[in-house]
């Protein structure tokens, strides 16, 4: 399989709608780098909803080698619309890569905004990851203006496109090709390219004989208790 | 819009409400259920629907009154504090007999809690809540594509019997993602008629939705034809859905999230060789007591694990129908804590060796 792992920058952003995997992704491709020995750190910027979030598996995370940075204590149970001032000084100044993943929609990805002098001063890589069986983003016309509504709200410039069509865990690959054409053409009229796809782990090399980007094999972590 | 979709329970209760006819959404947002208001700010307008984002969950509720007196098939989300802000106007239209639909995506309490998945409102949802003589129909999906099917008979149901409804979820069934199919879009000119309605009354006397009545024996009279309505859905509503049980010694009691716990608690000490299965209420209101009663009398039960994730509500229930025939034992995590399947399964497991 071919290697997703080119971060050419210390700061890499995923942004997408609600429920598209930015935080399974996010886990997946900042275990991935730990893996290569590099330090990573993953920031949860998630204001927005109260489960399945990257800090709900900080400790796993940890045995991976990547650091969750996450409000703490009784703050990590809340929705609320604030960062705490040490993951926004660890996002500017950690060493290493700092893997950004954002709360979902315009009101998720708002708190980007807050980091856009940052993003000024020191280049950045930030892709938009798409499901289309989700709700809103199942024409390439709606990936398209889903992903202007969220630059605009973010403040970031999107490089690419991360291909993750799937239909929970029990989905065959027939599911995930069904809309990788629909992912293919929003890329091309969005003049984006695909950085790369995800499936679950046991559906990736299937899926990486059909597409020419790389896929990125996915460990899923954001199950209801009663699957994991 | 596709059919088949990956969506939250939020966002799938929200669709399978239009779908289902429902043109009039109002509310006031609070975790763990904000996609649903969000959700139906986007789509209402698309489907020439009216969204509301009310001043409070007591505007709300009133606004359903309105509407829903008017016709309309309407309803309301909210969590466990917003829901008990609306119980005065949900009274309200009961005594009206003004249909609604009500979802409850339960969270931590009581007061204001946390923002965690609870089932702490089963008392509320189904012994009054607010005041006065009334009963509400209580469903509880225990997976994304079951709630969207139960959205459908809600409003049928609510409209069936001019009554309000209540769907009851918690904060993981809302947040959780699973792959659903949507009922096509309901023809609205296909609906029920209501001519009960306060449409405007040129041309015909004039309909009057109103819940006071002052002369006590017309009241009474007023709230027995009530009671007939209540009696009829306690007749002909209840449901439930078992896993395993045809041979099952130990049988948990769970809905919901825990049923879902529940099912891979059971699976797993089945492969111990340990008999369980499962009864699942769908209707907390009317309680499935029919069938739950059939479970008793089949005489293989030794035993009922009520599993919830409160303090011990439902199993109030369950003592009831199962009248000390057979042992009750109860297991809750509640305030925001979801039981594991592997700590239930030590709690079937612990149960098996005391019945050795």
């Amino acid at each position: 399989m071919r290697t997703v792992l080119s971060a050419a920058h210390r700061l890499v952003v995923f942004v997408g709608n609600y429920g598209s995997g930015k935080t399974e992704i996010a886990l997946n491709f900042a275990a991935a780098l730990a893996a290569l020995g590099k330090n990573v750190s993953l920031a949860d910027l998630d204001t927005v909803t109260p489960a399945f979030r990257s800090r709900d598996v900080k400790a796993e995370m940890a045995r991976l080698g990547v650091r969750v940075l996450a409000p703490a204590g009784e703050m990590a149970n809340t929705d609320l619309p604030s960062i705490p001032a040490e993951i926004v000084g660890a996002i500017r100044m950690a060493p290493g890569h700092v893997i950004l993943d954002v709360g979902g929609d315009r009101t998720g990805s708002r708190v980007l905004g807050f980091f856009h002098e940052a993003f000024f001063k020191e280049d950045y890589e930030a892709y938009f990851v798409v499901n289309p069986w989700r709700p809103f983003t199942s024409t390439a016309a709606q990936i398209e203006s889903a992903l202007a509504v969220i630059e605009a709200s973010a403040r970031v410039r999107v490089d690419g496109l991360i291909g993750n069509p799937h239909l929970g865990p029990q989905s065959g690959l027939a599911d995930i090709l069904e809309q990788v054409p629909v992912v293919q053409e929003a890329a091309v009229n969005l003049h984006r390219p695909v950085k790369f796809w995800a499936a679950a782990k046991h559906l990736a090399a299937a899926l990486q004989e059909k597409v020419s980007e790389p896929v990125l094999p996915l460990e899923l972590y954001m199950r209801p208790p009663w699957e994991r | 819009m596709a059919e088949r979709m990956l969506m939250k329970g939020n966002e799938a209760l929200a669709e399978a409400a239009i779908r289902a006819g429902c043109r009039f959404y109002a509310g006031y947002p609070i975790t763990p259920q904000s996609e649903v208001p969000e959700y139906m700010s986007r789509r209402m307008p698309e489907v020439g629907g009216v969204f509301i984002q009310a001043e409070s969950e007591v505007a709300t509720v009133n606004m359903l009154y309105g509407a829903g007196g008017a016709g309309a098939r309407v309803m309301t989300s909210s969590s466990s504090p917003g829901i008990s802000l609306m119980q005065e106007g949900i009274s309200y239209m009961a005594g009206a007999e003004v249909p609604g639909v009500f979802v409850n995506m339960m969270r931590g309490g009581p007061g204001l809690g946390d923002i965690s998945p609870s089932q702490g409102d089963y008392f509320q949802a189904t012994k009054g809540g607010g005041h006065g003589d009334y009963r509400l129909i209580v469903l509880a999906p225990g997976s994304i594509q079951e709630m969207v099917e139960l959205m459908q008979d809600a409003f049928d149901l609510a409209d069936k019997y001019r009554n309000p409804v209540m769907v009851v979820g918690d904060g993981m069934l809302g947040q959780m993602m699973e792959p659903v199919t949507m009922p096509p879009m309901r023809d609205l000119s296909t609906l029920p008629a209501k001519p009960w309605a306060t449409t405007g009354a040129a041309g015909r006397k004039k309909n009057i939705i109103n819940s006071l009545e002052l002369d006590p024996y017309v009241l009474e009279k007023h709230v027995q034809s009530l009671k007939a309505k209540f009696d009829q859905m306690q007749a002909t509503e209840q449901r439930h859905d078992t896993y395993l049980i045809d041979d099952a010694e130990i049988v948990v009691v769970a809905y919901g999230t825990v049923s879902r716990v529940a099912r891979s608690a059971i699976d797993a000490v089945r492969g111990e060789g340990i008999k369980a299965g499962l009864f699942r209420p769908i209707t907390l209101w009317p309680w499935p007591e029919v069938a739950l009663a059939r479970v008793v009398e089949s005489g293989r039960v030794k035993a009922f694990l009520v599993a919830e994730m409160s303090t011990g509500q439902m199993i109030e229930d369950v003592r009831l129908t199962v009248s000390g025939r057979v042992p009750v034992h109860f297991y809750g995590r509640y305030a925001g804590v979801v039981p594991t399947p592997k700590e239930l399964a030590g709690v079937i497991q612990n149960l098996q060796a005391q019945l050795k």
